[in-house]
């Protein structure tokens, strides 16, 4: 095995990563090979003046600067229709409450598709644990973030009292068919359909 | 504020894809300021990285480790610009991986009694291209060859080829005290 070789392999037998059958040939050229340990030992200071050259200290607020415009950008259509609110409200006490629901009128966005936000107002007589949460949404619909999921599936509890879930969605075209909110929780279920042609303008 | 609220959070637009993003741009951040070598460009190759993951942001949330991913989107965008500038035209045709191997040094004993960071910056200025990036991202940043492979789309055996000519050039560099401006063209033509 040539000094090059050898070389090369350091790392690797250092790490422990190297296969018995290459390892045992490069620890006897080491041990042999005044050259090489002599490479090894400056490989060392090489890596750690490598790894001491700091980087300046990073700002602050760079993470915050470059996610900001990738927001202002997918908030701008929500913004449009922010006055664009379907709110379905469900007294949750038991899950025997009665649904109700009202859409205001809609706007279209550029490309054909729209963007509501269904805000679910479940109201809990008592603090309720691992509620179980379904979204079915029928073809051309989608929560925004989440393109091409049909279905999204939560857990989480309800504080006794008023709680919102407020969900962004895009009505694309020839959306049609039903948005199915199911919630589970001790073995009794309450289902919400929302016709899409309730959402679309 | 109630718990349902949360659940807004994890459908909100941006919101997985902010969550997924963040813990990785210190990093990504130490790894631009090591490829431009200015805290400016670091900053705008870090927005414009971000830009171009975005719309691919199903994907990163798919990802187990999104870190190597990221780190691959940014080192295509800095390339790109580059290219864009007409100055890494020739930068990779210089590395051919089936070259034979520079002659190992000899000398029985270390060459290098300390290592001073500006004498390692000169030095790292005079390797091509492709050289310097595999000795920062791995020696200076601890990325892993496999991470690297991945990064850059190169197989494994060309990076060790690359780790071991850059870490031989930057030995005998430092060790002689002399850097060859002529090399550093060569490599950021």
């Amino acid at each position: 095995m040539d000094c090059n070789t050898v070389r090369q392999h350091i790392d690797a037998l250092r790490g422990h990563r190297l296969p018995a059958d290459i390892m045992g040939p490069v620890e006897d050229h080491l041990r042999h090979c005044r050259a090489c340990r002599a490479f090894e030992t400056d490989l060392g200071l090489l890596r750690h003046g490598l790894a001491t050259m700091t980087p300046p200290t990073m700002p602050a607020d760079l993470a915050e600067r470059s996610l900001r415009p990738l927001r202002r950008r997918h908030h701008m259509p929500t913004a449009l229709a922010a006055s664009v609110m379907l709110t379905v409200a469900v007294l949750a006490g038991l899950f025997l409450g009665i649904p109700r629901q009202a859409a205001d009128p809609g706007v279209a966005g550029p490309d054909g598709w729209q963007t509501r936000t269904i805000q679910l107002a479940l109201d809990a007589p008592e603090p309720m644990d691992a509620v179980r949460f379904r979204l079915e949404l029928p073809e051309s619909v989608e929560v925004q973030g989440h393109p091409g999921r049909r279905t999204l599936e939560w857990t989480d509890n309800l504080a006794a009292g008023p709680n919102r879930l407020s969900i962004p969605i895009v009505l694309m075209d020839g959306a049609n068919g039903e948005l199915l909110a199911r919630l589970e929780h001790g073995g009794r279920i309450r289902e919400l359909r929302v016709p899409t042609s309730s959402l679309a303008r | 504020m109630s718990t349902v609220v949360r659940f807004w959070h994890h459908l909100r637009p941006n919101a997985a894809f902010e969550r997924c993003v963040r813990p990785h741009v210190p990093r990504l951040y130490r790894l631009a300021w090591r490829l431009t070598g200015s805290q400016e460009d670091a900053e705008d190759l870090i927005q414009e990285t971000l830009l171009r993951a975005y719309p691919k942001r199903d994907q990163v949330l798919e990802l187990d480790a999104p870190g190597p991913w990221l780190a691959r989107v940014l080192h295509n965008t800095w390339v790109d610009r580059w290219r864009r500038k007409g100055v890494m035209r020739d930068a990779y045709s210089l590395d051919d991986p089936d070259s034979p191997l520079p002659e190992a040094s000899t000398s029985d004993e270390p060459l290098l009694v300390a290592v001073e960071s500006a004498a390692l910056e000169q030095a790292l200025a005079t390797l091509p291209e492709p050289q310097r990036v595999v000795v920062l991202m791995h020696d200076a940043e601890g990325y892993t060859l496999e991470e690297i492979s991945r990064i850059l789309d190169v197989p494994v055996g060309t990076l060790k080829s690359r780790l071991h000519r850059a870490r031989e050039a930057l030995r005998a560099r430092i060790a002689a005290g002399t850097f060859s401006s002529a090399a550093a063209c060569q490599g950021m033509r």
